[in-house]
C-alpha cells in the first residue's frame, strides 16, 4: 500500500506534467511551506545521489554532500526565479558542491595509485554494451565494485566539466538537453564535448593497458 | 597506437555521439555517416573508442539508488536546525555573552571566597593578635595609683615637693 504523506491534503494534486507539479511545490516552498520542499527532496533524492555519487565516488561522503546541496538549495530558494526547472537549478548546485568538496579536501582525483591488473582492465572491455541490468548476477557485485574503482581512476584524468557531463549522462541518465541546461551550453556543444571526453577516457584506458609489462611483451 | 589528438572529423562528432549505444542497423540508417565511417579511419577509430567508453561505464554501473525516507528526514531536520541557527541572535553579540557569563562566574567565586574568608578564616587570625596585645601590655610598669581622697592629694604634693 502506498504510504500517504502526512501533509498530502495540502499538496497540489500531481498533474500530468511533473514540471508543473514541481513548479507548484517550489512556489509553496518559497512561501515557507517546508512540507512542499520535503516533497521536492523526495522526488529528486535518487537522481541527486546518483549524480553526487557518480562524481565523488566516495560513498561515505555522498549523502553528506547531497544533504548539503539540499540545505543550500532550500536556503536560497527565495532567489530561485523559476525560469529553469527546479531540477536543473538543483543539479547545478550539486555539481558545484562536488567540485568545492574536491578543492576543499584537496583530493587528487587520480589519487588511487594501487596498480590495475591487466585482467581487471580487460574485463571492463569485455562487457557487452547493452546487456540488461537484471541479467547481471549478484556475484557480479564485487567485480563491479572493482570496475567502478578503475573507472574512477580513468575519470580522474578528465577535467571537471567533462567528468560531470559524462557522469550525468552515463550514471544518472540525464538527457543531453538537461545536461546543456545545467551547464548553460547548447546541445551540440554538449555532444561534441562528451564525444571528445569519451575519447580521452578511452585514451587513458589504453595508456594503462599499454603500461602493463605483460602486454608490452606480447605486443612489442 | 590510439591517438586522440587526431580527432574525428568535427562535423560528424555530433552525429556519432547521437548514434552511440545504438544498434549497428541504427547507424546504417544514416547513410551519410555510414559512408563516412567506411572512408575515414580516424572517425572509425573515434567512434569505436566512444562505444568502448559506454561499455566501461556499463561495466562499472552502480546499483540503482533506492529512495530512503531516513535521508529525507535527516535533510529536513538539518534544514530546521540551520533555520534555527539563522534566527538566533547575531553572532557579533556572542563573544560578549560569553565574556559576561565568565565574568559573572568569576565574581560569584570571588564573593564566595571572600565570605568564607571573612566568616571563618579572619576571626581565627584575629584572636592570636588579642593575646599578643595582652602579653605586651603585661610587660609595662603599672602607672601610679591615682589619689582617691583630698588627703591623699595633699600627701602626694608634699612628697613631690620634698623630692621623695
Amino acid at each position: 500500500m502506498e504510504r500517504k504523506h502526512p501533509l498530502a491534503d495540502t499538496r497540489p494534486a500531481r498533474p500530468a506534467s511533473n514540471v508543473d507539479y514541481e513548479r507548484r511545490l517550489v512556489r509553496q516552498a518559497q512561501g515557507g511551506d517546508s512540507a512542499a520542499y520535503e516533497e521536492l527532496v523526495r522526488i529528486h533524492q535518487p537522481r541527486l545521489l546518483a549524480v553526487v555519487g557518480g562524481i565523488l565516488r566516495r560513498n561515505q561522503d555522498v549523502e553528506d554532500i547531497a544533504q548539503q546541496v539540499l540545505i543550500k538549495a532550500y536556503l536560497s530558494l527565495k532567489r530561485f526565479d523559476l525560469r529553469s526547472a527546479f531540477g536543473t537549478w538543483l543539479y547545478k548546485i550539486a555539481v558545484n558542491e562536488c567540485w568545492d568538496y574536491f578543492r576543499k579536501k584537496k583530493v587528487r582525483r587520480t589519487v588511487y595509485e594501487a596498480d590495475l591488473s591487466e585482467e581487471q582492465l580487460r574485463q571492463m572491455e569485455m562487457v557487452p554494451a547493452h546487456t540488461g541490468g537484471a541479467s547481471r548476477s549478484r556475484e557480479d557485485a564485487a567485480s563491479r565494485a572493482q570496475q567502478r574503482q578503475i573507472l574512477d581512476r580513468l575519470l580522474g584524468e578528465l577535467d571537471e566539466t567533462d567528468r560531470s557531463m559524462l557522469v550525468m549522462k552515463e550514471v544518472a541518465g540525464f538527457t543531453v538537453d538537461e545536461i546543456g541546461k545545467v551547464f548553460g551550453l547548447n546541445v551540440n556543444t554538449v555532444k561534441v564535448r562528451m564525444f571528445r571526453a569519451r575519447g580521452r577516457l578511452v585514451e587513458a584506458y589504453h595508456r594503462r593497458l599499454e603500461g602493463r609489462p605483460s602486454l608490452r611483451s606480447r605486443n612489442p | 597506437m590510439f591517438g586522440w589528438n587526431k580527432r574525428g572529423c568535427k562535423r560528424y562528432e555530433v552525429r556519432m555521439e547521437d548514434h552511440l549505444g545504438a544498434a549497428p542497423e541504427a547507424v546504417e540508417s544514416d547513410p551519410e555517416l555510414t559512408a563516412h565511417l567506411r572512408e575515414c579511419a580516424q572517425c572509425r577509430e573515434s567512434f569505436a573508442a566512444a562505444q568502448l567508453s559506454g561499455r566501461l561505464f556499463f561495466a562499472a554501473a552502480e546499483p540503482e539508488v533506492q529512495p530512503s525516507e531516513a535521508f529525507v528526514t535527516r535533510v529536513m531536520a538539518s534544514i530546521r536546525e540551520e533555520q534555527a541557527h539563522l534566527l538566533a541572535p547575531p553572532a557579533v553579540w556572542r563573544p560578549l555573552e560569553v565574556l559576561a557569563s565568565r565574568f559573572a562566574l568569576v565574581a560569584a567565586v570571588t564573593l564566595l571566597a571572600l565570605s568564607v574568608f571573612l566568616g571563618e578564616i579572619a576571626p581565627a587570625l584575629r584572636q592570636p593578635d588579642l593575646v599578643a596585645a595582652t602579653e605586651v601590655a603585661g610587660d609595662w610598669p603599672e602607672p601610679p595609683a591615682q589619689p582617691a581622697t583630698q588627703d591623699e592629694v595633699l600627701m602626694s604634693l608634699a612628697e613631690a615637693e620634698n623630692g621623695i
